[in-house]
């Protein structure tokens, strides 16, 4: 059994949140319908191919039913409203204003479905001077502060490599959606929910926004980490590492200088400060900056298996900067089943990322693989009263695909 | 939402309690069991009062308990209270629970009903099962890091922002909440295994496939983006940095409107999103500068008029004194324990019931001892 059986989602929504939310409701057992324009998706025209097809778009959207329609046409309208009177959920992210010009808001669709649980979701919320204003992926991470904890003082920003703020308000949006079945179960009356990536991401920065606050001092990394170095660890010949000497008083002593001999850095031994600090500055953090021009150069001859034997060797801690290739090629990637396999219509057999949660009774099951523009447009039309020949109609005013 | 749903937060560090506490937020009242010794993230980091400051903001929304359940004791008034619950959030190393006597099988004898999550650090089985695991090392295991960084760097890691926990605490909530949907119809409860390992590869997902489609390891790009150009910082006159997207094909004609560089804005080199990728560094170089001449609060206000998506760069300071942050009143002052600090609010905005979430601060340990155990005798007397 699904826990989300019977519930029928539509997706209304572009971009990453939107649709990353509506995948999940897919994963865990709701029928998704996805709405598109009829040149398709926002992502169907994004980055790398596979025989055709957008491998972001394959990465956002398995599991749901397509169908492409011409919104600006008012029977175009008529097909979306039709769906949202039966939907459970809708997932939107039009734009502010944008739901309401195209006859399918809140306002209107809870008048005709007053159970529905409508997630709006937007770069800033309605509420506040930048409600109106577009923004990416990038935009909010700067405005959320992550920027701030990343890179240089005075260099180039850095973003997060992964779409954070993104995947993040699809997950936040599914906890609003699926609290607002839960308690539509009990009062039988739906809801609209505002999921703004912004206040999502300024939710998620606690930690640092406390520290900030009245810290008894400057030290401590949650206050720190802004003014710190980039953490990029000791480059070595082929990946970046981070390492330390075992914390024990005398294994320590004895492991560090260990180290340094064998790395090629007894000379600076002779040296009492390095003899003396260098052992607890190597690591992370402020302190570790100090002697990371004079340790870096040494390993960046050898390769991190060589790094990693001899701090192994020693009873230190090793970790390194493992790139995709490292991590899919771990066994531990099978214990979890975080890649699964897909045969694609047109794509052939691709590979997804996995289902993060493991609800051991009713497990969560990727449903179908992502669909092709308009693959279900027209029994997604049948099943709401659409004869064949209104569909044929329909589809030759070049309203639907 | 959730009114009516008791959770037990009997986890450590920010994983667990921050998933129990977001529940709080949504109206159930979770009881947080803490070990007599105080949890681990009380006495690491930043501090305030003495007190950790991560823990001050882990523990929102919560009631307080004492509770060490290495004492057979304390473990069954444990249990007594586990009868009376919906949900148990755990997050301690893979086994823990069941040597304490509170895992899942022995909480289900007394509660067949009981969702029980267990979030590990790379699940139950495989060879890493046990291997110890936080949000910078989970960063660097999980492939994260090396797609963040410098252009040519090896990686950076994210600075205890924590948001690898965070988002693990996301997944639980999710998790969850499914879990408790299930139980509408089937009147039983679950065990639900989860870990950071999973949460932090779900969460690359856009990026991951990228990889799978080619084969090659995505590298650091610094604030730019592999698939749409311009996104990307800019330096400014005033040497600041501002953010510039366009992500969709429509911010294309009204940057160059806003820049006022006809001549890019006919050049077919630059025509579509695919032609920009193409022709990136001609690009950026043009736009690199033209920003440079003008200072940052001049493009700001520039490309908001003009509908260009566009973004500063913020200090906490920055995030604090925001007119939009401040009217959503995202930060939130509240007397602690410690002394008055800043929490962040719950972001999701309900129109039924309308009222605003309300975020309540941590409390003392073991502040509400007394009245837990009085509702947990009345319950008995009950059945």
């Amino acid at each position: 059994m699904f826990p989300l059986k019977d519930i029928k989602v539509l997706e209304l929504a572009e971009e990453i949140a939107g649709p990353h939310c509506g995948m999940q409701l897919s994963d865990s057992g709701a029928d998704v319908i996805k709405v598109e324009p009829l040149i398709g998706d926002w992502s169907r025209h994004l980055g790398t191919r596979v025989k055709g097809e957008s491998a972001l778009f394959m990465a956002l959207n398995r599991g749901k039913r397509s169908i492409a329609v011409n919104q600006e046409d008012p029977k175009g309208r008529g097909i979306i409203l039709k769906l949202a009177r039966e939907a459970d959920v809708i997932i939107e992210s039009y734009g502010p204003g944008k739901a309401d010009e195209l006859g399918v808001g809140y306002d209107l669709v809870a008048k005709l479905n007053p159970g529905v649980v409508y997630c709006s979701i937007s770069p800033f919320g309605t509420k506040g001077p930048y409600s109106k204003l577009p923004a990416s992926e990038l935009e909010i991470q700067g405005m959320a502060g992550f920027q701030w904890f990343l890179g240089e003082m005075g260099e180039p920003p850095v973003r997060l490599g992964p779409d954070q703020a993104g995947v993040d308000t699809g997950i936040w949006s599914f906890i609003g959606i699926i609290s607002a079945l839960y308690s539509r179960n009990k009062t039988g009356v739906g809801q609209n929910i505002q999921s703004s990536m912004l206040l999502n991401m300024i939710a998620m920065m606690v930690y640092v926004i406390t520290a900030h606050f009245n810290p008894d001092s400057p030290g401590g990394f949650h206050f720190s980490g802004p003014f710190d170095h980039a953490e990029t660890g000791y480059r070595t010949k082929d990946r970046a590492i981070l390492f330390g000497m075992p914390l024990i008083p005398g294994k320590q002593e004895l492991a560090w200088e260990s180290f340094c001999r064998q790395v090629g850095l007894g000379d600076l031994l002779e040296d009492p400060y390095f003899k003396e600090k260098g052992m607890r500055m190597v690591g992370i953090g402020r302190d570790a900056q100090e002697f990371k021009p004079v340790i870096e150069p040494a390993l960046e001859n050898k390769t991190s298996e060589e790094i990693r034997k001899i701090v192994e060797g020693l009873g230190g801690y090793f970790a390194m900067f493992k790139t995709y290739e490292d991590v899919f090629s771990e066994p531990q990637i099978k214990a979890v089943k975080m890649v699964e396999e897909i045969d694609h219509p047109a794509a052939g057999k691709i590979k997804v990322t996995g289902i993060p949660w493991k609800l051991l009774d009713t497990p969560a099951q990727i449903k179908s693989a992502p669909p092709l523009l308009g693959q279900h447009t027209d029994e997604i039309l049948r099943d709401i009263g659409y004869s064949n020949k209104d569909i044929a109609n329909l589809r030759e005013s070049k309203i639907i695909n | 939402m959730l009114n009516g749903v008791r959770i037990l937060d009997v986890g450590g560090w920010g994983v667990g309690p921050i998933a129990c506490c977001l529940m709080g937020c949504l109206g159930a009242d979770v009881i947080r069991f803490e070990p007599p010794k105080l949890d681990g993230l009380y006495y690491v980091g930043t501090l305030q009062g003495g007190a950790g400051t991560a823990y001050v903001s882990a523990h929102f929304n919560e009631r307080n308990i004492i509770i060490d359940l290495k004492k057979d004791e304390d473990r069954k008034l444990g249990l007594r209270i586990a009868e009376t619950a919906d949900v148990i959030v755990e997050n301690h190393p893979s086994g823990t629970m069941e040597k304490l006597g509170f895992d899942y099988e022995t909480v289900k004898k007394v509660n067949p009903r009981i969702i029980y999550c267990a979030s590990s650090g790379y699940g139950t089985t495989g060879p890493l099962a046990h291997s110890p695991s936080n949000d910078p090392l989970m960063q660097l295991a999980a492939g994260f890091a090396s797609i963040t960084g410098a252009p040519g760097s090896m990686g950076e890691m994210f600075r205890y922002v924590a948001l690898v926990d965070y988002t693990t605490s996301l997944n639980i909530c999710q998790a969850v909440l499914l879990a408790l949907m299930a139980r509408e119809t089937t009147g039983k409860g679950q065990k639900i295994e989860m870990s950071q390992f999973e949460a932090t590869l779900s969460l690359q997902s856009t990026r991951i496939a990228e990889y799978f489609a080619t084969g090659e390891n995505p590298v650091p790009m610094g604030s730019a983006n592999p698939n749409i150009v311009p996104s990307q910082a800019f330096k400014t006159y005033d040497n600041k940095y501002i953010n510039i997207s366009v992500h969709r094909e429509e911010y294309w004609l009204k940057l160059c409107k806003a820049l006022n560089l006809t001549e890019i804005e006919n050049d077919p080199r630059f025509a579509t999103n695919a032609d920009r990728v193409a022709n990136r560094d001609a690009l950026i170089s043009i736009l690199e500068e033209k920003i440079a001449s003008e200072p940052a609060r001049w493009w700001i206000i520039l490309f908001r008029r003009c509908g260009v998506p566009c973004g500063t760069y913020n200090t906490i300071d920055d995030i604090y004194n925001d007119p939009h942050i401040r009217e959503n009143k995202m930060i939130v002052k509240l007397n602690t324990p410690w002394g008055p600090t800043l929490y962040t609010d719950f972001p999701l905005k309900f129109s039924n019931p309308p009222v605003p979430i309300k975020i309540k601060p941590i409390v003392k340990p073991d502040k509400n001892r007394h009245e837990i155990l009085a509702e947990i005798s009345k319950s008995v007397k009950k059945k």
